[in-house]
């Protein structure tokens, strides 16, 4: 069921990883403006991301919580299918103490345990406005350095437990079950799809039930990363595949998922659903290292919003932009897309906006 | 596990409306507990400053729930409709790239 798709299609997403040495390139550069946006205190103005989290998108960094919590809770909204809970749930009600380390046992949870977990599901299904669900998508956080996650299906009924660590998967399936990584976690992963059945108003009995027609994989096969930093962004692609139930080929270079990252809350701060001051453009910096196919991009940037946004290396200066402004009305390239001026600027370019002197403040 | 009374500082805005004071019970995630009396129409970002500022963290790496949901920089108690000795859950920021 591709409707069921968080994100866009896999073409598109491979797209960008046809040339990762320029996705790095641009990913860079988008950081590099941020970081210049940072000193003038321009803020990213979505719900809770602050420059601190949207660097963390990064190139070689760490996901932060809000970075992961944004997306989860935006696709899963779009999706209309799947529940996403925050990442603090899980250290809340399934494993003891923050850490994520050891999952909690099913014997110490309470009737009271049950009505929070409700009440946290929720707020969750209000945050994403869901009429209904039939999913339910937990991101974990493991000892403050490791991003995996848990899926619960209730249509294919089946619990699956995402890591993309090589070495876990591989170790735990030399394992016999008790000896695995997530089995207690799985135990207590049963204790909720009990408690989430009810609020569906299904009778789902998994816990000492030999004759359950559920299915559960603790160390569910998944792409591996391929380094030390990409654990998050595979935890955001997670959802894809227990949707979908087919195991999505996005291992490797992730770079181009990071810019994909980037450009999409870019584009919310710019179009989004808050009343957000637009930065004034100059620079643009576009969404595909390699575009599929010349038709495809103009098609897009006809029909579609289109998947660039325009920012710039010198917002403060509004002599120099309105210069800029009569500058590019003057050249017959110049395009707009989405209300936006989005005329394409070299990296040179941006350089040398990066290095403007002006000091006026527009923001 | 500490319990003590914090008194978060009145605001301009707290003059308006119905302001009675309310308990609110600030638990960690490791189960310490920190009480405050806040009026109702106080913005609990005040609350996380008082909080932040009480363990010793920096605010940008804290983090207030109301059963589940992000408390927003603009809720107060009054518009996420609190009542007398509620609880808010608070953790601290999540990072992860890769487990050794």
């Amino acid at each position: 069921m591709c409707e069921l798709h968080f994100c866009s299609s896999t073409s598109e997403e491979n797209a960008l990883n046809v040339c990762p040495d320029r996705t790095v390139r641009r990913l860079q550069s988008i950081m590099k403006l941020m970081r210049l946006h940072r000193q003038k205190s321009w803020k990213v103005n979505l719900p809770n991301i602050s420059i601190r989290s949207f660097e963390t998108i990064g190139t070689g960094r760490w996901l932060d919580d809000e970075v992961i919590n944004y997306f989860v809770t935006k696709w899963c909204s779009k999706s209309q299918t799947a529940l996403g809970l925050n990442t603090f749930f899980a250290c809340k009600f399934l494993f003891e103490g923050s850490s994520c380390i050891s999952a909690n046992s099913v014997e110490h949870l309470t009737s009271e345990h049950e009505s929070r977990v409700q009440k946290w599901c929720l707020a969750a299904k209000k945050a994403q406005n869901l009429s209904s669900w039939e999913s339910v998508f937990i991101p974990i956080n493991e000892s403050n350095s490791h991003w995996y996650s848990a899926c619960i299906n209730f249509r294919l009924q089946r619990v699956e437990i995402y890591d993309s660590l090589r070495e876990v998967y591989l170790k735990s399936r030399e394992n016999p079950v008790p000896l695995r990584k997530n089995t207690k976690t799985m135990l207590v992963l049963m204790w909720l799809t009990e408690i989430l059945g009810r609020m569906r108003g299904e009778e789902v009995w998994l816990r000492n039930n030999p004759y359950t027609t559920w299915q559960f994989d603790p160390h569910a096969k998944v792409p591996f990363q391929s380094n030390n930093f990409d654990c998050g962004v595979h935890t955001l692609w997670h959802p894809n595949m227990s949707l979908s139930w087919e195991c999505l080929d996005f291992g490797g270079d992730m770079s181009g998922k990071r810019l994909r990252l980037a450009q999409e809350m870019l584009e919310d701060t710019q179009h989004g659903r808050l009343n957000i001051p637009v930065p004034p453009s100059s620079g643009k910096i576009q969404l595909y290292s390699s575009a599929p196919s010349r038709s495809q991009s103009r098609r897009r940037t006809r029909n579609q919003t289109p998947h660039s946004f325009t920012t710039t290396g010198n917002d403060s200066d509004a002599a120099a932009l309105s210069r800029r402004r009569r500058r590019q009305r003057g050249e017959a390239s110049t395009a707009n897309a989405g209300g936006y001026e989005s005329k394409k600027i070299s990296e040179d370019d941006e350089t040398k906006q990066d290095d403007g002197k002006d000091s006026e403040d527009t923001s | 596990m500490s319990e003590e009374d914090q008194q978060v500082p009145p605001t301009e805005e707290d003059v308006k409306g119905d302001n009675t004071p309310i308990n609110v019970k600030v638990v960690s995630s490791s189960g310490e507990e920190v009480f405050f009396k806040i009026k109702r129409s106080t913005p609990l970002r005040k609350l996380l400053g008082a909080y932040a500022n009480k363990v010793g963290k920096q605010e940008h790496t804290i983090r207030f729930l109301y059963d589940g949901a992000r408390v927003a920089q603009t809720d107060t108690p009054k518009s996420l409709e609190m009542e007398d000795n509620d609880t808010i859950d608070v953790m601290v920021e999540q990072v992860g790239g890769y487990s050794p």
